[in-house]
């Protein structure tokens, strides 16, 4: 009797499990909001405290790799490349727009009409010697966009956590 | 006296429509939102990165399966020795949580991360689940195999 139970217990939860899977399959071919199974989430089991950039003030926001990860997922933010275009060129978070703070002038115009002052802005560049980000979540901070933040280090422990990536070849014009 | 109480057929079926009704509820949202229930893991803070997505998508699956077939009537106990394995499980998860200090929404009947949750008031909701899933696992006689409806 209690082997029968056991069995029993033991088979409904891998029906369970197969149908959710099976489910789970036909909703990421169809597009209905399946979930994909070989997508890591970042490590989060320790407990990690943003680290702060040398030129750290009060007023800055700093995001944490888990914090980004989930305006990511949101869909909403907006992560802006503070570095280089040839750096950004290479490689860089997926779906980020190049604003090269050195050549902010010449990018600022079309930038500009992306950004939404009611969504969050996430500004972040290369390793731990790279402040660019600091710098333009400031200045727009400055300008209005309130919800900017400095993702310190991004590009770099993004990169390293396995998270979605893009390369892209930038226009000529 | 009391067990007697206990094996009474209605008072059975009570704890199962009861259990059964709660874990199919519990699953429903979770199943219509796989990324955020995923998410509801991820903050807990415990679980390895590469299974959180197998959890989302298979956990809730196992509630609804086993609070469906509580209520059918059909392999109640394999569905009830489910529930309070899983219900333990929910139980220690939430006690390191507590313990941890980590504030979180439980993701207990909805995926909802607006409101993080009263752990305690959680455990003791946990307990009281676990308490209807002993009590068919323990007094069920599964009559239904004598006279199949």
């Amino acid at each position: 009797m209690r082997v029968r139970i056991l069995r029993d217990a033991i088979l409904i939860a891998a029906i369970a499990a197969a149908l959710g899977l099976a489910v789970n399959g036909i909703r990421s071919f169809a597009a209905l909001g399946g979930l994909p199974l070989d997508t890591p989430w970042p490590d989060n089991r320790q407990r990690v405290e943003p680290e702060f950039p040398l030129s750290y003030e009060e007023g800055d926001s700093l995001l944490t790799l888990e914090d980004a990860y989930n305006l990511y997922l949101g869909g909403e933010a907006i992560f802006l490349d503070a570095r280089d275009p040839f750096e950004y060129e290479e490689g860089h978070i997926k779906g980020a727009v190049n604003l090269p703070f050195d050549w902010m002038e010449e990018y600022w115009e079309d930038v500009r009409p992306l950004l939404n002052p009611d969504k969050e802005i996430i500004a972040y560049c290369g390793g731990i010697d790279c402040e660019l980000s600091l710098f333009l979540a400031r200045d727009l901070k400055y300008q209005g966009f309130e919800k900017s933040y400095v993702f310190f280090r991004g590009w770099q422990i993004w990169n390293e956590a396995g998270l979605p990536v893009e390369i892209s070849e930038l226009d000529d014009d | 006296m009391i067990n007697r109480f206990l094996q009474k057929p209605s008072i059975l079926l009570i704890s199962r429509i009861i259990l059964g009704a709660l874990f199919i509820y519990a699953s429903t949202d979770k199943i219509m939102q796989p990324l955020a229930f995923a998410q509801v893991i991820h903050h807990y803070r415990l679980t390895p990165p590469d299974l959180i997505n197998f959890f989302a998508v298979i956990l809730p699956w196992m509630e609804l399966l086993a609070g469906l077939l509580l209520i059918i009537g059909y392999r109640v106990k394999g569905s009830s020795l489910v529930i309070s394995v899983l219900l333990v499980f929910f139980a220690a998860l939430l006690t390191i949580t507590a313990i941890r200090g980590i504030n979180v929404a439980c993701g207990c009947f909805t995926t909802s991360t607006a409101v993080k949750s009263n752990l305690v008031l959680r455990i003791i909701e946990d307990i009281g689940m676990l308490l209807l899933g002993l009590h068919i696992l323990l007094f069920y006689k599964g009559k239904s195999r004598a006279r199949p409806e």
